[in-house]
């Protein structure tokens, strides 16, 4: 008995002493990013006013939208960008409003670069001088491979941001994406993180920023709550690799496949949050690579049986040091988990840290108080 | 001996070494989010009032005020252009901005020396901080970026010196930025004698500022860029041509010859990008017809997907 306990509870050391050294080596490289960001910012970003020469994007909104999504779309803060938005124009209500707003008008479609192309009926582009960035294509196929890459074949520029029509990018965040692209100079790709944080727990939010699951993101419902994946491609990689394909993860496939020719796989990645379906995301920076979820139930099961353990097993004149240690274990981890999440909604919310923090905080104190009083049974501590 | 004392002090260590942790991202989050700071806006109204009155602010008596002033300076001189090379000299030695900045960007590496450099670089120095600073080699590009911004505009006579120093590896992203910089600090470039090193970033420097400005004069030591053998100078090489406006012809033919397929590609987009109608390209369209290409009809397919009147964008 005492080994199994021993071994359990070296286990959940160990798991914790893992956890503890990410998350300290995520931190130093969460405040370089921090700061090279500042650095970028402060200096204008990789794009120059009024200079055609510098790096264009070709951010790719797959989905349905409304005109007014569509509007703050065109609002990008970056210099040389185009729209592409790609959807089935039967499915969107008012596609013919939205056509006839932006003087869209249909143009030949040859497809040129050998990707496989699923379901496309028309491309427009506007007639209107003002909105020549943008370019609407409608495709009558619903998978996000085909969209991307209809996408991938028009696109204008070298780089691709292909997103979801749930999320807008923030002011600066092109501009974080593409240094943070480029100054990778042998290929590969960058990856960003918007989250919706209209409901659920801003725990397990807090604690999915900082113990993300590293490579192939996908779309994740954490505590009602979706982290939606952003891809920054440049678009000769999706061409030479033969364009997206597969279903869902489709996105986060290619991007497996581009990252074969990156020589190391630690990719910066930008966490942002979606306020609301039509709000600007903000991004921020957590390299943080995180654990798989089965040792994070294991550790919290094994640390639940391990309180169960203490208070029940006939230790005779070690009553005082039951009390005392499991008092001091409950301390811990109640402030460890105290600590993270204040660390974690500080690095996943700029400006609303202050009362929301306060109320999670109490939340995490309070709970775990009536939880383990479920399992400390007063009987226990009768002698 | 005890289970518990024995694992109980490790369990205990480790978790208040991560609350120490997270406590130090808290202080830090706070440090570097501070954008709407009160004493960040202090410090930008005591430069604003010297700027305007000429009343020189008092040395800032904490090493983190002395930074904030220090952005500040950088902020202002940026984006207002508010003080004068004198003035800043003066604030910088009357705050001991200099110093202590000069002392960062020696004794730290990485970012933060980046960022001790990007600071630095709104200051005029004199001789021996320029000596010390000649002696710093950052490893980041952005704080070579900068350490070469300082030692140009200390002496823009050496300017191609500077650019062409060995164990310099700006990566060519940054080139444009150094353009930018320069250009704000009104150094003038010579195209020329750059282009003549042959080397990789003094060739990518004279190339982007004849593309920014659209030098005509300067279009055939573009063309005899195309035979440069680093492959970013020729792709600068073709860019450039296709901002001037060139024909196309065979010389332009010839150095697309030798690149792969992607390559080309990228070639046929440039121009196409810079309103190059399918049949201005109609050279290259021949040449990739004569060897079997698939581009052949790459540029013909590209422009009919285009409306006419969005061929060009100034």
């Amino acid at each position: 008995m005492l080994v199994t306990i021993l071994c359990t509870f070296l286990a959940f050391v160990l798991y914790e002493a893992v956890v503890l050294v990410r998350c300290v080596v995520g931190l130093i490289r969460v405040s370089h990013a921090l700061r090279r960001a500042r650095i970028i910012l402060r200096d204008g970003g990789s794009s120059d006013n009024d200079d055609r020469h510098t790096f264009g994007v070709s951010v790719v909104v797959v989905g349905a939208l409304s005109s007014s999504a569509l509007e703050s779309r065109l609002a990008i803060d970056y210099t040389y960008f185009e729209l592409i938005w790609v959807a089935d124009l039967k499915e969107v209500g008012g596609a013919e409003a939205i056509l006839e707003r932006y003087d869209m008008s249909a143009v030949d479609f040859s497809p040129s670069e050998g990707l496989p192309l699923q379901g496309v009926r028309r491309v427009f582009r506007s007639r209107a001088r003002r909105y020549r960035r943008l370019v609407i294509v409608d495709c009558a196929s619903g998978s996000l491979a085909d969209c991307a890459n209809c996408a991938a074949e028009v696109a204008n520029y070298d780089l691709l941001v292909i997103t979801e029509n749930r999320v807008i990018l923030s002011p600066s965040s092109l501009t974080l994406l593409v240094d943070a692209l480029l100054r990778r100079s042998d290929g590969g790709w960058v990856m960003g993180l918007a989250a919706n944080r209209l409901a659920g727990s801003e725990l397990m939010l807090a604690e999915r920023v900082l113990l993300l699951a590293g490579g192939g993101a996908r779309n994740e419902r954490i505590g009602g709550r979706i982290v939606v994946p952003i891809y920054l491609f440049r678009r000769d990689d999706v061409i030479g690799t033969g364009g997206f394909a597969g279903s869902g993860d489709a996105v986060a496939g290619l991007a497996r496949r581009c990252a074969v020719r990156s020589r190391d796989g630690l990719l910066p990645l930008y966490v942002g949050e979606v306020q609301s379906a039509d709000v600007t995301a903000r991004l921020h920076i957590n390299p943080l690579s995180g654990m798989p979820i089965v040792p994070v139930i294991f550790s919290q099961l094994a640390l639940l049986w391990l309180f169960t353990i203490i208070v029940s097993a006939p230790f005779e004149g070690y009553f005082v040091a039951d009390v005392l240690l499991v008092s001091m274990l409950w301390v811990v981890c109640v402030l460890r988990s105290t600590l993270s999440t204040i660390g974690a909604v500080m690095l996943a919310s700029a400006e609303e840290c202050g009362s929301r923090v306060r109320r999670v905080a109490w939340r995490i104190i309070f709970s775990p108080f009536f939880r383990i009083r479920d399992i400390m049974l007063p009987k226990n501590f009768v002698k | 001996m005890n289970f518990y004392a024995i694992s109980l002090p490790i369990l205990i260590v480790l978790h208040l070494i991560e609350g120490v942790a997270l406590v130090w991202l808290l202080v830090l989050r706070y440090k570097l989010g501070r954008e709407d700071n009160a004493p960040l806006r202090d410090a930008m109204s005591r430069l604003y009032r010297y700027a305007v009155d000429g009343v020189l602010p008092a040395p800032p008596r904490t090493t983190r005020r002395r930074w904030l002033m220090a952005e500040a300076l950088f902020s202002l001189t940026r984006h207002l252009s508010l003080l004068s090379v004198d003035e800043r000299r003066q604030l910088g030695h009357r705050c001991s901005l200099i110093y202590h900045l000069l002392k960062d960007a020696e004794h730290s590496d990485g970012v933060a020396q980046s960022e001790a450099l990007q600071l630095l670089s709104v200051i005029p120095l004199d001789d021996k901080s320029v000596e010390r600073l000649a002696r710093t080699v950052p490893a980041e590009p952005m704080g070579q970026l900068y350490r070469m911004l300082i030692l140009i505009v200390y002496s823009p006579d050496r300017v191609t010196e500077i650019i062409d120093s060995d164990g310099l590896h700006l990566s060519g992203y940054l080139v444009p930025r150094l353009v930018a910089r320069l250009e704000e600090c009104r150094v003038v470039l010579p195209v020329r004698s750059l282009l003549a090193t042959g080397a990789l970033l003094p060739s990518l420097v004279a190339l982007r500022v004849v593309a920014r400005y659209e030098l005509g004069d300067y279009w055939e030591e573009v063309f005899e860029a195309l035979q440069s053998p680093h492959r970013e100078v020729r792709m600068a090489a073709i860019k450039t041509l296709a901002v001037l406006g060139v024909t196309i012809d065979r010389r332009v033919v010839e150095a697309t010859a030798a690149m792969s397929v992607a390559e080309r590609r990228e070639v046929l987009r440039i121009f196409l990008r810079e309103g190059y109608s399918a049949m201005a390209l109609q050279p290259l369209s021949d040449a990739e017809a004569s060897i079997g290409s698939p581009l052949a009809e790459y540029a013909v397919c590209r422009t009919l997907s285009r409306k006419r009147t969005l061929v060009k964008t100034l």
